[in-house]
């Protein structure tokens, strides 16, 4: 074998899709909500976004920190941590 | 009688929505719940635990904008996707981001991951023996469920000494791709692979091909305590992994899932200590009773999609609150 292993991307990466289109746009915030527990999503102009389950059935975020989104986005139907 | 004082905690971010069809299946049951995201911490997420001068487990209070509760008091733990340590301490040089995330990790996770007589519905040990496919073929089989037959290798001669024994192969990640430099996603879908495809390459890292199994439907069961959910699902184009395409075009039926399988499942999640799993098998009728083969489990997969989703939520909430809450 005359490869250097050391520069040789691994061969499973070469199935990978292209990145996934961004689906930017279903909501643009996302608040707890203090006495529920439950959060809730907005759009830009602060109307609320019935979310139903959209997220879930194409691919989520990882979640920001501050809860404002924006974190790399991964593929669904994973575990993540 | 006066509900107990104690909390279910809720360990995810605040994207999930999954997490809010079972919060609202506990605030129905008037449930108490704290929903954190353990990545907050920081002023967002203060706490502190003692143990020692008499105490023999830890107790100590852990805050949130919204909630301040008692570690000792928590009945139950829904860990369901939290926001990654390191996404938290992105801003942070690459020495400090890597100690904040690694001590947050094994300090405030190991306080939360082991809460005495807490029932966690999965606890992250249990997902993180559950979520590797060489333990759930290996579960699976051993449990008398049909499986693909599947190589584990790096090895190319291996690879195409089974693609030659076995027909069509296929290939699949064990953890899928991660976020490209520029952040977006992408997948590896479970794809055929042709013997030519293979190269030298694959001795970079571990892979897994798979016999294809011919198929005509997938089910997917989703197992919650001892409750058992079931769907047939088919896609218009036949696709050999149903993720690949629009979710909206899924077709779904219900499904009666034999006895079998259904003890099967149950006794798998049982092997690995698990509450909750997502169950994906393929189906083929050809001639006579269907045939059940077992792909994979996600311990912690997702489910709201699906047809039962509300049903699910509370068979959720039953099992999170079983044995304490009243």
């Amino acid at each position: 074998m005359t490869l250097l292993m050391e520069q040789t991307a691994p061969w499973g990466l070469s199935r990978a899709t292209t990145p996934l289109p961004e689906e930017d746009g279903l909501y643009a915030s996302v608040q707890l909500d203090p006495t529920t527990q439950v959060t809730r999503f907005y759009d830009r102009d602060g109307a609320p976004v019935d979310m139903g389950n959209k997220v879930t059935i194409t691919k989520s975020r990882g979640g920001g920190n501050d809860g404002s989104g924006g974190s790399p986005a991964v593929a669904d139907d994973s575990n993540n941590d | 009688m006066k509900p107990t004082p104690r909390t279910v905690l809720v360990v995810t971010s605040v994207e999930d929505v999954t997490a809010n069809l079972v919060i609202e299946a506990l605030n129905k049951r008037r449930a108490q719940v704290a929903r954190v995201d353990p990545a907050d911490i920081g002023a967002e997420l203060m706490f502190g635990a003692t143990i020692g001068d008499g105490r023999t487990e830890w107790a100590g209070r852990l805050r949130t904008p919204s909630r301040d509760i008692a570690v000792e008091e928590v009945g139950a733990v829904y860990y369901r996707r939290p926001t990654p340590y390191t996404a938290r301490f992105a801003g942070l040089p690459e020495h400090h981001r890597a100690f904040a995330a690694t001590e947050a990790q094994y300090g405030l996770g190991g306080l939360l991951n082991n809460l005495v007589g807490a029932t966690y519905v999965n606890h992250p040990a249990a997902l993180g023996r559950a979520d590797r496919k060489p333990a759930q073929l290996q579960a699976a089989a051993r449990l008398g469920l049909a499986i693909p037959p599947s190589l584990v290798t790096n090895d190319v001669e291996q690879a195409r000494a089974f693609a030659a024994e076995h027909g069509t192969i296929i290939y699949k990640s064990f953890r899928g791709a991660p976020s490209t430099p520029g952040g977006g996603a992408s997948a590896i879908w479970t794809q055929r692979v042709a013997v030519e495809e293979l190269d030298d390459s694959l001795a970079v890292t571990a892979h897994l091909f798979q016999q294809e199994v011919p198929k005509t439907a997938d089910a997917r069961v989703t197992a919650i305590g001892t409750r058992v959910f079931a769907s047939r699902i088919t896609t218009p184009d036949g696709a050999l992994d149903w993720r690949s395409g629009d979710w909206e075009k899924l077709v779904h039926e219900p499904i009666a899932v034999p006895e079998p399988i259904q003890d099967a499942v149950r006794a798998y999640l049982q092997h690995f200590g698990l509450a909750f799993g997502c169950f994906d098998f393929a189906l083929n009728d050809a001639g006579g009773a269907e045939r059940w083969t077992f792909i994979e489990c996600n311990p912690n997969g997702q489910w709201a999609w699906l047809p039962d989703a509300d049903a699910m939520a509370d068979a959720f909430a039953d099992v999170i609150l079983e044995g304490w809450w009243q």
